[in-house]
């Protein structure tokens, strides 16, 4: 039987929100020394039904934490998406978007977009301050052990 | 153990906590919307002879936490900008899960927001409880929601109930489709109506069909396994310390636009 299918397919030039993410997680340890990182984490189905629009396929929500305060954890947005991973929607910590001066919920169109947003929220004092007192805390537990 | 949360409206409200803290004789106080600088309050407490100290904010700066306890006790867990939850190592009791609450107000959000928040909060808390394996736990603040508010009482929500018997009865658990939900007894319910002449913590009138007036959104939910520790008796909500009033000649909240709440935990 001929292949009903086209002769080839194209893999996307495209990184998909996760990936950005990763990156900068790899970047936050690398600028604190591995003090501080970051991680991203499935978002709960039951929040995924209460937040309207966090019912896409790949619904997630990235944290800012230390190995040093083993308990603590900021929760600094949560994101979803649909294939083919753009627009991608933001739910943002409501200190961050009151800094920014924009909505905690956010719809974005593409990737440039999802960067300078990333880079706006990083920039902001209430993420500085997050990672200066973690860096604090760490510093004091490794002198007491 | 004493307990008290007073969001303070973004006023001066430092003698009135002098008063509180010698009166009520606090152990924890929680404090939302407090405008002054924390070191200038321990000053003056210190002053007035009160030692407390203040556990150091990481990310939620809306919500300040001063104690008598030594904070380096103090374990810090999940936040964000509108809760806070941390381990307090309480004498005799022992490890207590303490979570603090400021959620937006309906005035400015919807309530799917809230419940959004609500949510949230209980999602980080059920992972914390579990991972660090501490069953006893309090949840205090500004809810912005009244007691009877879906945010508060649904399993997908605080999931917090009137009525400390069944949450014994459940385990402080409920399996809803195949997942489980802790619960949480919310004794707040017991201060509904004017018995007692105070029959909220928050005035509001908007003129709407609906209308409340009276609103219980300062809040505390116990877990199953604090509340054998909980003295009901001891849940107010506080109207004056010694000769300063928090209320106007109407009863309406004046110093600030809510009113504090206390309880007592025993051993």
């Amino acid at each position: 039987m001929i292949s009903l299918w086209p002769d080839s397919f194209k893999v996307q030039d495209i990184k998909t929100p996760y990936e950005i993410l990763n990156a900068q997680i790899k970047e936050l340890e690398r600028l604190t020394d591995d003090y501080v990182s970051g991680y991203i984490s499935e978002t709960e189905s039951q929040v995924k039904n209460m937040v309207t629009g966090l019912r896409a396929s790949f619904s997630y929500s990235f944290f800012i934490h230390s190995k040093f305060v083993t308990a603590y954890q900021f929760r600094v947005f949560s994101f979803a998406y649909e294939i083919p991973f753009y627009p991608v929607f933001i739910y943002l910590d409501s200190g961050i978007s009151d800094e920014l001066g924009c909505d905690k919920e956010i719809n974005l169109g593409n990737e440039e977009q999802l960067i300078e947003l990333l880079k706006n929220v990083f920039n902001t004092r209430k993420i500085s301050d997050i990672i200066s007192s973690l860096m604090t805390l760490s510093k004091s537990y490794l002198n007491t052990i | 153990m004493k307990i008290l949360f007073w969001n303070t409206g973004n006023k001066d409200v430092d003698d009135a906590l002098i008063e509180l803290a010698i009166t009520e004789n606090v152990d924890l106080l929680i404090l939302a919307e407090y405008k002054n600088e924390e070191k200038d309050i321990l000053g003056k407490f210190a002053k007035a002879g009160l030692n407390y100290f203040k556990v150091q904010q990481v990310g939620c700066k809306r919500i300040k936490i001063l104690t008598k306890f030594n904070p380096n006790n103090i374990v810090h867990g999940p936040e964000c900008d509108r809760f806070t939850l941390k381990i307090v190592k309480y004498p005799v009791i022992g490890e207590i899960i303490v979570g603090c609450v400021h959620f937006p107000s309906m005035l400015y959000r919807s309530e799917n927001d809230l419940q959004a928040y609500a949510a949230f909060f209980k999602c980080d808390y059920e992972k914390f409880a579990t991972e660090t394996k501490v069953k006893k736990s309090f949840i205090i603040g500004d809810f912005n929601m009244n007691p009877f508010e879906k945010g508060m009482t649904s399993a997908n929500g605080l999931h917090s109930i009137p009525c400390s018997k069944i949450v014994k009865t459940h385990n402080g658990l409920r399996k809803i489709d195949s997942r489980k939900h802790m619960m949480f007894y919310n004794p707040m319910w017991n201060l509904f109506g004017d018995n007692d002449e105070i029959p909220g913590t928050y005035y509001y009138q908007k003129g709407s069909y609906n209308e409340y007036y009276w609103s219980i959104l300062d809040q505390v939910i116990i877990s199953h396994d604090l509340i054998d520790n909980f003295d009901k008796n001891s849940l107010k909500i506080l109207t004056s310390a010694s000769n300063i009033s928090f209320v106007n000649k109407n009863g309406k909240p004046e110093l600030s636009d809510h009113l504090p709440i206390t309880f007592k935990l025993k051993y």
